[in-house]
């Protein structure tokens, strides 16, 4: 489990000196206004599939890389099973892979890049790499700086996959991926991830994610406005697909090709949530939906 | 922290396998030039006395060491920023700095690979070629091989009276002998060279990891901008030996005296401490970059 308490980052170091503030009466090193993350507390739980969902700008990645121990916090911890990441133990970093947006171009084939690194990975199964490349339909014998930016994409989803690790970071991976390889993407993350896996997916292309990913977090600047199950959201949201316009919505969107307006479930109807309808509704209505959850 | 997180002999090595055949794809072909640089030179040489002289003749051994060292320097400058450059670059930096191996079996993998196993394949591979052809080609003269063993052997069996031919010219002038065939001992000595070569690959290195580009140029910078410093910092105590020195030859008329100097009769001592003390500061350099990279 991942437990995340009161983080804090902010961009350049004279920044952040300037923007942390000493709390006098209790000692405590308190977070301004130029912080990029703010007082961020949750915990990642195993067996889950989190979407990281955000507006451009609001720190999806920098969170990522504070997980993965890319970055330092400035203020606040990260606990990853009792070690800090950014200390970058080879026991905690065979136990994570992060794939990052922008992947690089490396001079050697797909296959050779995967048997030169994967056996740093303890459970890495190269039979699962080929397997992958497969279904995602890329030549693991192609040299990776010959790739197009999706091959090259697809080529370190398979590499991340048959890492089979515990905690799997995924900073926008269907960037660049083909309509196919969309579905073949979320069908490769339910079927090789291990069962008790922390898996973080930060994307913009909701749709794309819309059925695997479970629990939602969304981002606000510095802040968490949502962290909760699908279960959870339909519990005190309902998503009305029906044209018939509803005057209290917390946001709606009346299109000839398929409306969905939501509301607060005021009934206890379950409703099957639609991820970028929710989006739009919390960023509307954010210290309401601020406070109905945090009721939870 | 255990010591499984600090060193683990197993993994180091698959890290050093596995770090040995990026930097042969990333700096492979490279390599493989400056090491057939010998060859290149010789045909060359060959082609253009055939073409404009019509004769055979392979190059001089002088025209040799020059190719062989700037070869070498070329290997130096552009070999850390090649093999280890990513590791600033956010992309290859991060996938570079999450492969789960410690701090310390990577910086001790980079470290033995461009101070040890890249330029001694390079320099063996570049020498053997040489050694071929010099044996194939009469014409070439002596390898470089040999000659560097000659010279060496001929200043460990440096007479006084070489010697001071080669200093003053006048051998009666010469009182001191033990203290010049001391001197010729220890400028011998071939470590005075490779910790300087070591030192030049340390710097590159530390360059490379440092700057997040025109690595190699800004390394020249700060090199330049920091023997500038040296310089005026330590032109009172170099003033001060120089005129030393001059006052003695004045008084002694020849260079005798100058072997009494602390400074000359232990110069590969005082050289040796220099150069530990600053690769020891490179090395720390280096150290440190990679502990504080984050991206």
């Amino acid at each position: 489990m991942i437990t995340i308490d009161n983080l804090g980052f902010t961009y350049g170091d004279t920044a952040g000196l300037k923007s942390i503030r000493v709390d006098k009466e209790k000692g405590h090193m308190l977070p301004t206004e130029k912080f990029v993350l703010k007082n961020i507390s949750m915990k990642l739980e195993e067996g889950r599939i989190y979407g990281l969902l955000g507006e451009n700008g609001v720190g999806k990645t920098t969170l990522l890389t504070l997980l993965c121990g890319l970055k330092k916090p400035q203020v606040g911890r990260i606990d990853a099973d009792g070690q800090n990441p950014y200390d970058r133990t080879p026991s905690l970093l065979a136990e994570q892979y992060y794939l990052s947006d922008e992947v690089a171009a490396v001079n050697m084939k797909a296959i050779d890049y995967a048997s030169n690194y994967g056996k740093f990975w303890n459970r890495f199964d190269i039979g699962k790499f080929t397997e992958i490349m497969q279904v995602l339909e890329t030549d693991a014998q192609q040299k990776m700086n010959r790739m197009s930016f999706g091959q090259l994409k697809k080529t370190y989803i398979a590499f991340a996959l048959a890492c089979n690790t515990k905690y799997l970071f995924m900073d926008e991976p269907t960037n660049g991926l083909d309509i196919p390889s969309k579905a073949q993407f979320r069908k490769a993350v339910t079927k090789y991830t291990r069962e008790d896996a922390v898996i973080l997916i930060s994307t913009h292309q909701v749709r794309d994610l819309e059925n695997i990913i479970d629990p939602i977090i969304i981002l606000d600047r510095q802040e968490v406005l949502l962290n909760a199950t699908t279960e959870k959201i339909s519990e005190k949201l309902y998503f009305d697909y029906s044209n018939v316009r509803n005057a209290n919505a917390l946001y709606s969107e009346m299109t000839p090709g398929g409306s969905v307006q939501v509301s607060l479930n005021q009934t206890g109807e379950e409703s099957k949530v639609n991820i970028e309808a929710l989006f739009n509704a919390v960023h509307g209505n954010k210290e309401l939906i601020k406070g109905l959850f945090n009721e939870l | 922290m255990n010591t499984y997180n600090i060193f683990n002999f197993r993994r180091f090595g698959k890290y050093f396998a596995s770090d040995l055949r990026s930097c042969a794809s990333n700096y492979g072909l490279s390599m493989l030039l400056i090491s057939i640089m010998g060859v290149i030179v010789y045909a060359g040489t060959v082609l253009m006395g055939v073409i404009f002289n019509q004769t055979w003749e392979g190059p001089e051994l002088a025209f040799r060491v020059v190719t062989f060292m700037i070869s070498m320097f070329v290997l130096i400058v552009a070999m850390p920023p090649k093999c280890y450059g990513h590791v600033t670059d956010k992309k290859a930096g991060s996938s570079w700095l999450l492969v789960p191996a410690s701090r310390l079996e990577k910086y001790l993998s980079m470290i033995l690979m461009c101070v040890i196993m890249i330029p001694v394949i390079s320099a063996a591979v570049y020498l053997c070629l040489d050694a071929i052809i010099c044996a194939i080609d009469r014409t070439c003269g002596q390898s470089l091989f040999a000659a560097a063993i000659g010279l060496f052997r001929k200043m460990a069996e440096a007479t006084s009276v070489i010697t001071a031919d080669l200093m003053t010219g006048s051998p009666q002038a010469i009182v001191d002998e033990d203290a010049i065939i001391s001197f010729i001992d220890q400028i011998s000595c071939p470590w005075l060279y490779v910790d300087d070569f070591i030192g030049m690959v340390l710097t590159f290195l530390l360059g490379a990891v440092f700057f997040k580009s025109g690595k190699t140029v800004k390394t020249f910078l700060a090199l330049a901008a920091l023997s500038t410093a040296v310089s005026i910092i330590a032109s009172p105590v170099m003033m001060k030996w120089g005129f030393d020195m001059a006052g003695i030859m004045e008084t002694e008329g020849s260079v005798n005296g100058l072997f009494d100097l602390g400074i000359v009769r232990h110069v590969a001592l005082y050289d040796t401490i220099n150069d530990t003390i600053v690769n020891i500061a490179l090395l720390l350099g280096i150290w440190f970059r990679l502990k504080t990279l984050k991206h």
